[in-house]
């Protein structure tokens, strides 16, 4: 099954989750910004373009579905983009996470793409990119500082080769999150060691440590990929891909061996490998309050509060402890960047596409993704809740920001890493043969 | 006209024309192949369009390593050596196996008893067979949710049931467990398809004379005895077809594993269909998929064909 982080952070944000007082703002905020756009031109921090009226023709938009962020960021950058290209039909289309996909990769290869699609960047958009079906944005991003919007980090995941293929709205990054009434007052574990503590303590007290739901294998993949970062550091992935280094590694075996670790210290719910994360499955435990943390992606409150009002406010965070040794730097987080968005090297009006991505990721959309509780992969966001800060703050600060494995790799390697990421941890296989697969499926990737 | 002339045509010549023919109002006559043909083609075109055509086309994208974008390179028959070669394809064949047995041998034989106790019509039989009806009205995606939540391991019902009687001990995490998870999952294939069956074998029933079962009381035979000599025989014809339709469907079988389990935990309840969508369309290998494809398409062929073949050559003798 594909990654679907947007799947499950689609129910985030509706209406009836936003204050009356910042509905209000909202409105305010679209109504003057696109004015403000073409008059003084500040919206994308680019110079006043005149009224593009000469521009003619359809600018189709391929976004996923979601009543949040997905679906919410395309329709106003829109509507500000109808105003300054009145001849311009704006064919906007949402479409579900995994008919998406295959919809996006089968019109790519056709005489017939969108012109502008939302993208995760990494190893799929790579892909394109070298299949000559991306329009290179490099040239655009230089100009009018449009490229210092972006933490750099981030813009990066977009970038093939020294060229930027696209460009990143919503920033995501992974932390386990606690239930702070649970487990009261702990200090965050800083080391692997204390973490391990920490899971045996809680388990001690007759709770589940950690809710898992690994059906669809990226929940649980996350323990590989964020081990694999701690201790073979930032460069390993490219050295891997390069054939400098190889899964068959050492470091690979320890993590294997640590996820193991975690399991028979009993961190995990029963069955944890059937439970499905779309309906719920890891999240229940904690609602029922029979488990204590969950590793997951920073789009986790918005789900719990559209699934149980407010239960979010039970949460705090830790970022993924150090481990002993390891060449990563403690503060790198893994994550990615969704909705990004790509434009197709065959469109007919590139300079609208061009326009349609600098209204989408302008002052008015970060404020929207802020006012969803979502963290902007733009700068100068002002969060207004603690934890929403403090995430933030770790991700400028971060040395650096490892995108999802499966985003980060060639689809086939993506997946080979979910399998065994499975098997590690219902341990059918050892840790050895764990890093004998990866390197496998790597080599292949290599040769291909 | 004198009457005598008419007499000679019977009814029976008005009732019979000539049967090849239509009569077209200028008196041209079109051959009734012709006829049949310009009402089957728009169907047939489509049939053609949609199902004929793209199976070729898989065909020739099986000799391909293709990500779906490009034109991938011609690789011949290497992606059938690797399926050929994978533990996971036949780990796939033979879960598909495990499922056409399972499928034959549960369903069909639950179908008939529902079959046979619904047409003794019992009072309120009408209820009864409505209800046992209802499994197969359901989307199976919804039925797959529901089933996921009844084998939750923690609030799930089913062990929530066998936890109140005291089985604590057979309390499973039934979809996480990879001894369990293909049983769980053909228990809710049977729950949902049994009730096409038992409408067929009702309809079947309904075909025997009950003059049979009166000579054959009046002659001294029991129930059991009836059953054996009148009721299975009879229904010989339907039974093999709900036994081919049964074999084809689980071959091809992909919705409720894929709502249920994805093929997991740990490919243990992957199916030939659910390994090819993966491979096809998570990893984007689409010439391995288009392989996996086409290999389900020779099996399900073959295996149905024989049957369909080896079953006439029984009721000709």
């Amino acid at each position: 099954m594909t990654v679907d982080k947007s799947r499950i952070l689609r129910p985030s944000v509706t209406s009836s989750h936003l204050s009356r007082r910042r509905m209000l703002q909202g409105a305010a905020a679209l109504g003057i910004a696109a004015p403000l756009a073409r008059h003084t031109g500040i919206v994308g921090a680019q110079e006043a373009t005149p009224v593009g009226g000469d521009q003619e023709g359809t600018l189709t938009v391929w976004s996923l579905t979601g009543a949040g962020l997905n679906e919410e960021l395309p329709q106003t950058a829109a509507a500000r983009l109808t105003e300054a290209y009145p001849n311009v039909e704006m064919d906007l289309q949402a479409l579900q996470n995994d008919p998406f996909k295959t919809k996006l990769r089968t019109s790519l290869g056709s005489d017939n793409p969108p012109d502008v699609w939302h993208s995760w960047g990494g190893g799929v958009l790579g892909e394109y990119a070298k299949e000559g079906v991306v329009l290179d944005l490099t040239e655009a991003l230089n100009q009018d500082g449009w490229k210092d919007r972006f933490i750099p980090g981030l813009l990066d995941i977009m970038k093939v080769d020294d060229s930027y293929y696209g460009v990143p709205i919503v920033a995501n990054t992974v932390v386990f999150w606690y239930n702070a009434e649970l487990l009261g007052d702990i200090s965050a574990p800083a080391t692997w060691d204390e973490f391990i503590q920490l899971v045996k303590d809680v388990k001690s007290d007759g709770l589940v440590p950690i809710t898992l739901a690994n059906q669809t294998k990226w929940p649980g993949a996350f323990y590989l990929n964020y081990l694999v970062l701690r201790i073979n550091g930032p460069d390993f992935l490219d050295r891997v891909l390069a054939g400098e280094a190889s899964f068959d590694d050492p470091g690979v075996v320890r993590a294997g061996e640590m996820i193991q670790e975690l399991v028979d210290a009993g961190a995990f719910p029963e069955g944890f490998n059937g439970l499905d994360i779309d309906t719920g499955g890891s999240r229940k435990l904690l609602y029922a309050e029979q488990a204590a943390m969950e590793l997951m992606g920073t789009w986790l409150p918005g789900t719990i509060d559209s699934e149980i009002d407010d239960f979010s406010q039970n949460l705090s965070f830790f970022s993924f402890p150090q481990v002993e040794g390891g060449e990563g730097d403690p503060s790198s987080l893994l994550g990615g960047v969704s909705p990004a968005y790509a434009v197709s090297q065959q469109t007919e009006i590139p300079e609208v596409a061009i326009q349609f991505l600098r209204e989408i990721t302008n002052d008015a959309s970060r404020d929207l993704v802020v006012d969803a509780g979502r963290l902007a992969a733009l700068k100068g966001a002002t969060y207004d809740t603690e934890t929403a800060n403090q995430l933030a703050t770790a991700l400028e600060e971060a040395a650096t920001v490892q995108l999802f494995w499966d985003q980060f790799f060639p689809p086939a390697l993506g997946q080979a890493q979910l399998d065994v990421s499975q098997g590690l941890l219902s341990k059918s296989i050892t840790p050895q043969e764990g890093a004998a697969q990866l390197e496998e499926a790597a080599a292949s990737v290599r040769e291909g | 006209m004198a009457r005598s002339d008419i007499q000679p045509r019977t009814l029976d010549t008005y009732a019979k024309p000539e049967p090849a023919t239509l009569r077209g109002s200028s008196g041209f006559q079109f051959p009734q192949w012709l006829v049949a043909m310009l009402f089957i083609a728009p169907a047939l075109l489509l049939y053609a369009i949609y199902v004929i055509y793209p199976i070729f086309q898989s065909i020739l994208y099986s000799l391909r390593d293709w990500s779906g974008i490009g034109a991938g390179t011609y690789i011949g028959l290497d992606n059938y050596k690797e399926a050929l070669s994978d533990g996971i394809f036949w780990r796939a064949v033979r879960n598909n196996i495990v499922l056409v047995i399972a499928s034959i041998a549960i369903q069909l034989p639950i179908a008939l008893m529902l079959a046979l106790l619904l047409s003794a019509k019992f009072p309120g039989w009408r209820i009864f067979r409505a209800v046992f009806f209802l499994p197969l009205l359901l989307s199976t995606v919804a039925v797959g949710l529901v089933w996921i939540n009844i084998y939750d391991p923690v609030f799930g019902l089913l062990n929530g049931i066998l936890g109140a009687v005291g089985l604590e001990n057979l309390q499973q995490s039934w979809l996480g467990n990879e001894s369990t998870a293909l049983p769980a999952i053909i228990a809710v294939v049977c729950w949902q398809y049994i009730p096409f069956y038992m409408i067929l074998f009702i309809a079947g029933l309904t075909t025997i004379p009950l003059e049979l079962y009166e000579a054959a009381r009046i002659d001294g035979a029991s129930g059991w005895r009836s059953f054996w000599d009148i009721t299975l025989p009879l229904l010989r014809g339907i039974i093999r077809t709900g036994a081919i339709l049964s074999l084809i469907g689980s071959l091809k079988f992909f919705d409720l594993v894929w709502v249920m389990t994805g093929g997991g935990p740990n490919r243990s309840t992957e199916l030939m269909a659910t390994y090819m969508y993966e491979e096809a369309f998570a990893s984007f290998r689409m010439g391995y998929g288009s392989a996996v494809a086409t290999l389900l398409f020779i099996f399900a062929f073959v295996i149905a064909g024989s049957t369909l073949i080896i079953d006439q050559r029984r009721s000709n003798r």
